[in-house]
């Protein structure tokens, strides 16, 4: 073997930067290592584990860090209209409160996490539903807030949204 | 299972959120988001009044203007015997009186119901009924100020 060849090969291998080099295993092994390191995916890794380093590096968060946030965003939101609204009789004030709003704002997705807060207390989500469904209005004809709210939850578990044993 | 809201502690709710109204009220029932407090006015504990109509479960009297406005919610009052206005808000034999705060934008905010003892009873929003010895009480930022009283003679 030429000399030259050899420094090569020796000078790559003592790159803590090469691609050769340990310093990826010693990173993935590091104590402090997270799911989202840049940890390069190897044949260990599950399926799902290597989907999260993708998403990680194109810097797009996964589904499951997707649902955590719209779940805190919801649960925050609905704490504070609860807070503003519960001494209202005026369903004006109740579905115009800033927080119940930006929880129609977030969408198709925030309908399980009302009827599952439906499901511990009834509340006053009508309008919300009715909104985000497009008015698909199980309730119709149901004028006490339990009976309507029951059409909504029985509603929610044929569209598949929540489960008989969702809290 | 319907959880009340807040669990506990509902007298201190309401004096934190009233706070004319500490040591002049008690607790008269639970809390109880299937009526407001204009059903309660009206003695009625069944159902949330609002003129909602295409989202049940709200309900309003058929004819009358659905507006939750001072003229249209008078206007069932009257329906049901309120017709004579008052400025006092003191007991009188033979009448029954119904009291509402509006707030600055005319906009009705709460109503109050006298009992025969001379006090008034109050459902506070999606919260509790309340027994409250005089209207004063309630004013103030949520409820507004009191702006009109009904009367119509005592019902048999």
């Amino acid at each position: 073997m030429p000399l030259s060849a050899t420094c090569r090969t020796s000078k790559r291998e003592s790159n803590p930067y090469s691609f050769n080099s340990d310093w990826s295993a010693r990173r993935r092994n590091h104590p402090e290592s997270t799911p989202y390191s840049f940890t390069p995916p190897s044949q260990e890794y599950s399926w799902i584990q290597r989907e999260q380093h993708k998403a990680a590096r194109l810097m797009i968060p996964n589904p499951t860090s997707i649902q955590i946030a719209n779940e805190a965003k919801f649960s925050s939101l609905a704490e504070e209209w609860e807070k503003e609204t519960v001494m209202h009789s005026s369903l004006s004030k109740i579905v115009l409160n800033t927080a119940y709003q930006r929880i129609i704002g977030m969408g198709p997705v925030a309908i399980p996490f009302i009827l599952r807060k439906m499901k511990q207390r009834a509340g006053h989500w009508f309008w919300a539903l009715d909104a985000l469904t497009n008015g698909e209005s199980p309730a119709q004809g149901c004028t006490s807030v339990r009976d309507a709210t029951d059409a909504w939850l029985k509603w929610g578990l044929d569209k598949g949204y929540i489960s008989r044993d969702s809290e | 299972m319907i959880v009340p809201f807040p669990t506990d502690r509902d007298e201190q709710w309401a004096a934190r959120t009233f706070p004319g109204i500490a040591g002049r009220f008690r607790k008269t029932s639970d809390y109880d988001e299937g009526y407001n407090c204009l059903a309660w006015a009206l003695g009625r504990n069944d159902g949330w009044l609002y003129p909602a109509i295409n989202i049940p479960p709200y309900t309003w009297p058929a004819g009358v203007p659905e507006d939750w406005s001072v003229a249209a919610i008078r206007e069932i009052f009257a329906r049901n015997g309120y017709t004579e206005e008052t400025d006092s808000s003191d007991l009188e034999d033979e009448w029954e009186k119904v009291a509402f705060y509006i707030a600055n934008n005319g906009e009705p905010l709460h109503f109050s119901r006298q009992l025969p003892n001379g006090k008034w009873t109050s459902k506070l929003g999606k919260q509790i009924d309340i027994e409250h010895d005089d209207l004063i009480c309630l004013e103030g930022a949520n409820y507004g100020t009191l702006g009109l009283i009904l009367k119509r003679r005592k019902q048999s």
